[in-house]
């Protein structure tokens, strides 16, 4: 009985190894939060799996120069044992809270390695916009 | 009996195993992704990277506050050249950047600007302008662009078996026409691999 459970203890252990191979480990500098930060954003993530293993670790808007247009940064982090591809889209609002209508609000696919971190980012199509919308869904296909 | 079931089974299986035809959001994540040639998502991320980029530059921006006037841009449909293998209506991409670009306004599009290649985007404006500039040439203001754009796309393709990837590069240059310089130049670049079309991003 007891070496059935080492074996089973080690083909667990082993199998925990094996997933783990293509982790990448991921380590920053920046040990300060940003000055720009912003607190009270609303993050949807339509997705209970993706919710598990894809965490949000940061979002900053500022404005670029010398366009004057607001920027968005979000930083992603994969937590999971696989690499993942994601469908997220970023929908500015304006004054209103009413989205702005524009091309540039499109889906876009982005990988991410396990133990690693994107950043994603979108740049306001006016000056119209003050806030945004961030939405996150896992690829079909992946 | 047995053979009723069968055909009630079979039946089912053909009803669910179709997909009726239904709309989709364009370049949504029900888009079909395939490796073979350029489909809706690579456009709608081309002409986001690009209009992205030259937004986020601030050159027009600039010009207005140098010159006290909206910028005009040239941006002819068969002004960027499909160097793929993928037959694709240039309009799909130009037309949106012109929209947006025209939207944000900070430029605005020249469409009736023959010049010597002798083939305006809007032939009947293009027309209007020469007879109004016959009538009374100090009335109408110049309406020559300041700024054109110009682009291509290519492709790598490359095989690993039966998996298939193909590398889109969408490049767009921007030439301010007082200088004949660019001060602007964007690159995208899209990358999409598998060994069959699927559903989704």
């Amino acid at each position: 009985m007891n070496r059935f459970a080492g074996c089973c203890l080690s083909s667990l252990l082993l199998a925990t190894l094996l997933s783990a191979c293509g982790s990448v480990n991921t380590v920053t500098t920046r040990t300060d939060a940003p000055v720009d930060r912003v607190e009270h954003t609303q993050v949807r993530i339509n997705d209970l799996l993706t919710d598990i293993f894809l965490h949000c670790r940061g979002l900053t808007l500022h404005r670029t120069s010398p366009s004057g247009l607001l920027e968005a940064q979000i930083i992603v982090a994969n937590d999971g044992y696989t690499d993942r591809t994601f469908g997220w889209k970023l929908t500015w609002l304006n004054a209103a809270g009413n989205p702005i209508r524009s091309r540039m609000n499109i889906w876009e696919a982005t990988s991410v390695p396990s133990g690693g971190r994107v950043t994603l980012s979108s740049l306001a199509p006016n000056r119209d916009a003050t806030d945004f919308t961030f939405e996150l869904r896992r690829s079909n296909n992946r | 009996m047995r053979c009723t079931l069968c055909f009630i089974l079979l039946g089912s299986l053909a009803s669910t195993s179709c997909t009726p035809a239904h709309r989709i959001e364009t370049g949504g994540p029900e888009s079909i992704t395939t490796t073979s040639q350029i489909d809706m998502q690579d456009i709608q991320d081309a002409s986001a990277g690009m209009l992205e980029g030259l937004l986020r530059s601030g050159i027009f921006q600039d010009f207005k506050e140098e010159h006290g006037r909206t910028p005009i841009l040239l941006l002819k449909n068969n002004a960027i050249v499909n160097d793929t293998s993928s037959r694709l209506p240039m309009e799909m991409l130009t037309g949106d950047i012109k929209a947006e670009l025209q939207q944000s306004q900070t430029v605005l599009i020249a469409s009736g600007y023959v010049g010597v290649a002798g083939a305006a985007q809007d032939p009947e404006a293009a027309a209007n302008a020469r007879r109004r500039a016959l009538r009374t040439p100090s009335s109408i203001a110049d309406a020559t662009p300041d700024f054109s754009l110009v682009g291509n796309i290519t492709e790598l393709r490359s095989r690993a078996g039966s998996t298939r990837q193909l590398d889109l590069q969408f490049q767009l240059t921007l030439t301010q026409w007082n200088s004949g310089l660019s001060p602007w130049s964007e690159t995208v670049k899209v990358s999409k691999q598998g060994d069959r079309p699927a559903i989704g991003l």
